[in-house]
C-alpha cells in the first residue's frame, strides 16, 4: 500500500480532502498525520494582543480627519500656480494649526519642545522630498532602472516620517506621503515591463510636481526660520 | 441603526462618510487580529488596520458585492501587509543574516515534565513558532494565515492573494513544510 504524501495529509488537516478512509486502515499514516496535526495545533496558541470592544471608535478616530480631508470626487484641473499657492498654504496651514491646536495638558518635563519637533519635521521630510524628487524624475526620464535599495531605503523613510505626520496631526503632510508611499510601492516593485504603467502612474498623479512644490515650501520656510533666528 | 455592510456601503457612496463609522467598527478588530498574525508586532498591524480603512474608502467605488465586504477587507489588509512584510525582511537581510541556529535552541520535552516545565517548554514552542513565522516568505505567511487562523478555502486565498488556488495551496503547503522542520527538535517529531 503507498502511503499518503505530507500534502495528501495537510489538505486532510484542513478538510480539504479527505483521506479518513486511508487513515483507518494505515498505522503509519496514522502516525505521520497525528505529528503534523501535533505541530499545526501548536500554531493556534501564537498570541494575539486583545483589542476591546471600544476599539473599533478608536480607529475611527484616528482615520476620520483624513478622510473628511480627502475629495471624494475626481479633481478639478487648477492652474499650476494655483495648485502651488493651495498646497503651500496647506503646508502653512498645518504648522500653525499643530502650534495652536495642542491641548491646555502641561508638556512632560523630557518633551521635544513643538517648534523643534516642527522643525526637525520640516527639515527630514524636505530633504526626503528632495530624495524622492530625484527617483521619480528618474524613473520618468531615464532609460536605466534605479537600484533597488534606495527605493527601499525611501519607503521605509517615508513610512517613519508619514507616521510622524499623523501623530503631529499634519494632514497634508500624511496625505502626501501617503501618495508618494503608493507611488513608491509601484516604482519598487515594478518589473522592467511594468516601466510604461509606472511612468504613467507618476504622471497622471501628478506625484512629481506635488513633491517638488511641497519640497520647496519646507525649504523656503527653513529659510525664513534660519534669518529670523540670526536677527 | 443597524445598517448591513452593503446598505452602509451603498452609503457612503453617496456622500455619507459618516456610514463609514459603521464598517470601521464593525471590522476593526477582525481586521487587526489577521493584520497582527501576518505582520506578527503591534505597530505594524495596527497600520495595517489604518490604512486598509483609508485604501478601502478611496476606492469604495470599486468594491463590486461580488464578495463580501469582509473578504475585500481581508483582501486589502492582506495585500498591505505583504508588502510590509517584505520591505521588513528586505531591511533585516540587509542587516544581519537568518540565524540557522535558531531551530535548534530548544529540547524535546518528555511526555511526562511536571507541569512547570512545560509552560516553559509551551513559551519555547511558542518563540520558534513566531521565528519560523517571520522567516516565511511574505506569501507564505498570508497564505497560511489564512488558511490556518482565518479558516478561508484554498480558492479564496487565491482571490484574496490575487494568486492560482494552486499556488495559494502550494504556499500554504511550503509554510506548514518549514512550520513542522522549525518545530521538529521541540516536539520529537519526524
Amino acid at each position: 500500500m503507498s502511503h499518503l504524501s505530507e500534502e495528501q495529509l495537510m489538505l486532510h488537516y484542513y478538510r480539504e480532502g479527505d483521506e479518513s478512509r486511508h487513515l483507518d486502515s494505515c498505522p503509519a499514516c496514522r502516525n505521520e498525520f497525528a505529528a503534523l496535526q501535533a505541530a499545526l495545533d501548536a500554531a493556534d496558541d501564537l498570541p494575539v494582543p486583545e483589542r476591546g470592544a471600544g476599539y473599533g471608535g478608536e480607529v475611527w478616530r484616528r482615520i476620520a480627519p483624513r478622510i473628511a480631508a480627502r475629495p471624494r470626487t475626481r479633481v478639478i484641473q487648477f492652474p499650476r500656480w494655483a495648485a502651488i499657492a493651495a498646497v503651500a498654504a496647506m503646508l502653512l496651514l498645518a504648522f500653525y494649526a499643530g502650534r495652536f491646536s495642542r491641548g491646555p495638558q502641561p508638556a512632560p518635563a523630557t518633551a521635544i519642545p513643538a517648534e523643534v519637533r516642527e522643525r526637525i519635521l520640516r527639515v527630514t521630510v524636505g530633504d526626503h522630498l528632495e530624495r524622492s524628487q530625484r527617483v521619480l524624475a528618474e524613473v520618468v526620464n531615464s532609460e536605466d532602472p534605479v537600484e533597488p535599495e534606495r527605493v527601499e531605503g525611501l519607503l521605509s523613510e517615508n513610512r517613519l516620517y508619514r507616521q510622524a505626520a499623523r501623530r503631529e496631526g499634519n494632514v497634508p503632510v500624511t496625505i502626501l506621503l501617503e501618495e508618494l508611499e503608493r507611488v513608491l510601492l509601484e516604482v519598487a516593485h515594478a518589473v522592467p515591463d511594468d516601466r510604461g504603467r509606472v511612468r504613467r502612474l507618476i504622471e497622471s498623479e501628478g506625484i512629481l510636481f506635488k513633491v517638488r512644490v511641497a519640497g520647496s515650501t519646507l525649504r523656503d520656510k527653513e529659510k525664513i526660520w534660519k534669518v529670523k533666528s540670526w536677527l | 441603526m443597524e445598517w448591513t455592510d452593503q446598505e452602509a456601503v451603498e452609503r457612503v457612496r453617496t456622500g455619507d462618510s459618516d456610514a463609514f463609522r459603521v464598517i470601521v467598527e464593525r471590522h476593526s478588530r477582525n481586521l487587526f487580529r489577521l493584520a497582527f498574525r501576518m505582520t506578527g508586532n503591534e505597530p505594524d498591524a495596527e497600520d495595517c488596520v489604518q490604512e486598509t480603512f483609508l485604501r478601502a474608502y478611496r476606492q469604495i467605488r470599486a468594491f463590486d458585492g461580488r464578495s463580501s465586504l469582509r473578504t475585500w477587507l481581508y483582501c486589502i489588509a492582506a495585500n498591505y501587509s505583504r508588502d510590509l512584510i517584505r520591505m521588513r525582511q528586505r531591511r533585516q537581510e540587509r542587516i544581519q543574516p537568518p540565524d540557522a541556529e535558531a531551530g535548534d535552541r530548544i529540547e524535546a520535552l518528555p511526555a511526562q515534565a511536571p507541569l512547570p516545565d512545560r509552560v516553559a517548554w509551551s513559551g519555547q514552542v511558542r518563540e520558534i513558532l513566531g521565528t519560523a513565522m517571520d522567516r516565511l516568505s511574505p506569501l507564505e505567511r498570508s497564505a497560511f494565515v489564512l488558511r490556518h487562523h482565518e479558516g478561508k478555502r484554498l480558492e479564496e486565498i487565491g482571490a484574496i492573494l490575487g494568486i492560482q488556488p494552486n499556488a495559494a495551496k502550494q504556499s500554504v503547503f511550503r509554510a506548514v513544510q518549514k512550520l513542522r522542520r522549525a518545530l521538529q527538535p521541540a516536539m520529537g517529531v519526524r
